[in-house]
């Protein structure tokens, strides 16, 4: 059993005992069980998942860091969406609201466009994860 | 007559204060339930982050990342963190008394709020930036803070930086906090023990490109939760300051209450006198 922790500014999310637990690291997706090294990694926005008595939650996650001891999992992400509370409608908002920001790129600080473009990232995540599952 | 008068106004315009204050009262109240709640909701992040580094810090000990070093630059910088609006009893002066404290080394500011603004003209200290805190969200204007305070770190400009906020303890205390941003300093942090494999800590995709980016993001969480925390607070003490007021002006209702009470009985004792005085002589 692996101790998850998935903590976000606004709140903690998942605080339990899982299975396994999946993670979209800069460097790949990386699923993790019990007795993993110690690991420290760097998050991109993708989906977090863990799998608990063979059932599997999914969540759309943003940027964050992963501590990853032998027994436990800690995540620090800015955003942490489980399906559920993904609302489409406000998510492609948000997607439009970044591709807008972005179209205007020439006026724009160097900041506020990593900024648009982590929006549209979170955002596509979050949609395509909706999809996904609503196709099954 | 004419002092029944005056008090039946005086009367009537500190009830019209108490209104007001009780308004305002409510809306503080409102206000801080939610940033409060905010504020708290965000700790265990800022918490967890903390530990992480910590943990993390003494693994890269061959690297010596520039945000972690002391830089010779004579002056030191502070980001102080006010109210825009005042009424909030003694929560900006005692901040700002905090701030004051900064002596010795040059300090240059940076603040957020009209009433740090107003402090560090007044006293002729060196701003080198001002914000109000209503402006923006307020993760932009960390995002801005923490760049600046970086940026004149890293160019040598300040050897450190500093944060003065008021802490958010509870609804009736809040204590003014000084936190040291950069360089960034960490408490050893004894973590239970989990067996030898402990000892070995691997990084993806490297120890520096890890360091490189949780570092600002610290920097970043830290400025975040303290403008939470001043939020909090402001509302809070403002809470706790109308309550005082609207309680003070009930008070004051009840004892002019009592005053021309007494006064308007005088007067009529005395009307009764004259009717009497006046019968018996014709009598």
């Amino acid at each position: 059993m692996l101790h998850l922790q998935i903590i976000t500014p606004e709140k903690i999310v998942f605080d339990d005992e899982v299975d396994q637990v999946g993670l979209p690291t800069t460097t790949g997706q990386i699923t993790v069980l019990p007795g993993h090294i110690n690991l420290v990694t760097q998050l991109e926005p993708g989906e977090i998942f863990f799998e608990k008595h063979t059932k599997i939650t999914r969540l759309a996650a943003g940027l964050g860091f992963a501590q990853i001891g032998p027994d436990n999992v800690k995540v620090l992400v800015d955003l942490a969406a489980p399906e559920e509370e993904i609302e489409e409608r406000k998510i492609e908002e948000a997607k439009r609201a970044a591709e807008e920001a972005l179209k205007q790129k020439h006026l724009l600080s160097e900041e506020e466009y990593a900024t648009a473009a982590a929006n549209l990232q979170k955002a596509l995540v979050q949609l395509k994860i909706k999809r996904r599952h609503r196709r099954l | 007559m004419a002092q029944i008068r005056e008090i039946k106004r005086r009367i009537k315009s500190i009830n019209n204060t108490a209104k007001v204050t009780h308004a305002m009262e409510l809306v503080a109240a409102a206000k801080m339930r939610k940033s409060q709640e905010k504020a708290l909701s965000s700790r265990p992040y800022t918490i967890a982050l903390n530990q992480m580094i910590s943990e993390v810090r003494p693994k890269t000990h061959k690297q010596r990342h520039q945000l972690l070093t002391p830089t010779g630059a004579p002056s030191q910088l502070v980001i102080l963190i006010t109210s825009d609006r005042g009424l909030v009893g003694g929560l900006n002066l005692n901040v700002i008394r905090e701030a004051a404290t900064k002596n010795g080394n040059p300090v240059k500011f940076v603040v957020v709020g009209k009433k740090g603004l107003t402090f560090t003209v007044k006293t002729g200290k060196s701003l080198l930036a001002s914000f109000l805190s209503d402006e923006q969200p307020f993760l932009d204007l960390a995002r801005t803070l923490t760049r600046l305070a970086i940026g004149s770190f890293v160019t040598q400009e300040v050897n450190s930086v500093f944060i003065v906020y008021p802490q958010f303890v509870t609804t009736i205390k809040q204590v003014p906090t000084t936190i040291k941003l950069l360089p960034i300093e960490l408490e050893e942090v004894k973590s239970p023990e989990n067996g030898p494999l402990k000892d070995i800590l691997l990084f993806e995709p490297s120890p520096d490109r890890i360091l490189e980016s949780i570092l600002p993001h610290f920097v970043l969480t830290r400025i975040y939760q303290a403008l939470l925390e001043a939020k909090a607070s402001e509302h809070s003490a403002r809470m706790v300051a109308m309550k005082n007021a609207t309680d003070a002006a009930s008070d004051l209702v009840e004892d002019l209450t009592l005053t021309y009470n007494q006064a308007r009985q005088e007067a009529i004792t005395k009307e009764l006198l004259d009717i009497v005085t006046a019968q018996a002589a014709l009598e």
